[in-house]
């Protein structure tokens, strides 16, 4: 019964189900040589299953969506409702054109009026959308692109966002998916400037260090450019496929390609390392998993990792990690600490 | 502010769904319509029927909407339509083989769709029953909670974790003799 008890605790951490008090049950009947035998091979079938074969293709989905909009024709639904206290005067002065100027004129006066009595918040010049550590979320413009933002990111769009003029700040993780407009759709990061048409693509814009900004660009369909900010150095230009990065204000690097599916796992939950500097993938543990962790001993820092875990539980991610750069993790009062083992 | 229509939970999502927000509907449809399209591919491996059932889907998730439930996944909801429509295709094309010969080159098809399969995949699953194999997949692959699948396939979550459990017995199996 035992035995039977610890499988299932075993079965549930692997595959993502297990309750924090089953993490740590199970960390405990770890220490046992023959559960940790049984845990490392369950581990090992789950990692290591083949992955089942995949579409050759996707279908172009504004396309398919642009489909089923017509099927469903929504314009003969009720729409949500956007201004609803003035609908109902615009369609009453625009049947009647006689009173339609005087009318205009009441309205741009009502509309100071509402304009004097914003409250304070609504005059703020950009709108922020934020992730916290631990979470993701889709956001949709006002010109129909698409965002994803990943882990601990920030993005602000400015009040004065329109499909002809449009510009958005980022700080962390993105995936943009932009629709094709009139105007370019341009990102500043703290350290650059992406600017594209409709493509999709990803920008990764974070501290390596204090005050050392990194903005990293990978395309996925479509063409982008990459320049550092405030300074005259060539922009780069990105095809599919391509990655290229700004470090700090330096001009940009050449353009490189990478399997962008593989790099983009974390659009499917998963976390994956390319040679990333351990502290890097550290502070991407903290924020996938919300957690803190510290690192202990700064000869690990230097030490770089390659890796890929598809929605692993945090324990069995530091484990790998630790046994790849020889070293060891103990959970205390909330923070994992790790330590090298010499 | 229209822009929080789009931000959100599903959760959220579906309460205004219900509520016939077409917007709330597109940003369900942009965030699902990959997954669903994989997954009936994978259980069909044919594109075309893969990508109309999508349409298939979202049309009866938009038309049943006031039923939807925010306090249950939506994302399961999508999956069990899909999974329905794969079930019912496949019980028709099994009479239909029947009484009626397979077209040449819809069998040609099927079958060099076949041959692409990963050969790894199949033999590694071969052991597994139908339900377990989707079961594992649908916690592996499409990353649905015990609950969601539960949801899903109308079954209890302690069923959901046994076929778990005898999946990865067997995967453990497997990859022993390797």
């Amino acid at each position: 019964m035992e035995r039977d008890k610890f499988r299932r605790i075993v079965i549930r951490v692997v595959t993502g189900e297990a309750s924090e008090a089953e993490i740590r049950m199970l960390q405990e009947l770890l220490k046992s040589p023959g559960h940790r035998a049984f845990y490392e091979s369950v581990v090992s079938a789950w990692t290591h299953v083949p992955e089942p074969p995949s579409p050759p293709s996707m279908p172009d989905k504004k396309k398919q969506w642009a489909d089923l909009e017509k099927r469903l024709s929504f314009s003969s639904e009720k729409k949500p409702v956007r201004v609803p206290d003035t609908g109902w005067f615009f369609r009453w002065v625009a049947g009647r054109p006689g009173i339609a100027a005087a009318g205009a004129a009441i309205a741009c006066l009502l509309a100071a009026a509402v304009i004097l009595h914003q409250p304070v918040r609504d005059l703020v010049v950009y709108r922020s959308v934020r992730t916290q550590n631990g979470e993701t979320k889709t956001w949709v413009l006002p010109d129909g692109s698409q965002v994803l933002l990943n882990h601990g990111s920030r993005l602000s769009v400015p009040r004065s966002f329109t499909p002809a003029c449009r510009e958005v700040k980022l700080q962390g993780e993105a995936f943009f998916d932009v629709m094709a407009a009139e105007g370019p759709f341009t990102i500043q990061t703290g350290n650059a400037t992406v600017t594209v048409l409709g493509t999709e693509f990803d920008v990764w814009a974070r501290e390596k260090k204090k005050r050392v900004m990194e903005t990293r660009v990978i395309v996925k369909e479509g063409t982008v450019r990459l320049g550092a900010s405030g300074s005259d150095t060539a922009d780069v230009k990105l095809t599919a496929g391509l990655m290229a990065s700004v470090d700090r204000r330096l001009p940009p690097s050449v353009p490189v390609p990478v399997d962008v599916n593989h790099r983009l796992g974390w659009m499917e939950r998963r976390l994956v390392f390319e040679e990333t500097p351990v502290r890097e993938a550290f502070q991407e543990l903290v924020r996938y998993y919300n957690v803190s962790i510290v690192l202990k001993d700064k000869e690990l820092e230097s030490l770089t990792i390659t890796a890929v875990f598809d929605r692993l539980g945090i324990d069995v991610v530091l484990e790998s990690i630790c046994l790849a750069i020889d070293a060891e993790y103990v959970y205390e009062k909330g923070h994992y600490t790790v330590f090298s083992r010499n | 502010m229209k822009l929080n229509t789009a931000t959100c939970s599903d959760a959220e999502l579906v309460r205004k769904i219900r509520s016939s927000d077409s917007r709330a509907f597109q940003v369900l449809y942009f965030r699902y319509h990959d997954a669903i399209f994989r997954f009936l591919w994978f259980r069909l491996h044919c594109r075309d029927t893969a990508a109309d059932f999508v349409q298939e889907v979202f049309t009866r998730v938009w038309e049943r909407r006031v039923h939807l439930d925010p306090e249950k996944s939506v994302r399961a909801y999508c999956y069990r339509i899909a999974h329905n429509l794969v079930v019912d295709h496949l019980k028709s094309r099994e009479k239909e083989r029947t009484f009626v010969r397979e077209h040449p080159a819809a069998e040609r098809t099927r079958f060099e769709d076949r041959a692409n399969l990963k050969i790894d995949y199949e033999t590694v699953m071969a052991g597994l029953s139908e339900p377990v194999r989707l079961t594992f997949h649908l916690n592996r692959f499409e990353g649905l909670t015990y609950t969601e699948i539960a949801d899903m396939l109308g079954i209890s979550v302690k069923t959901v974790e046994y076929r778990m459990s005898q999946a990865l017995d067997r995967l453990r199996g497997m990859m022993k003799q390797d």
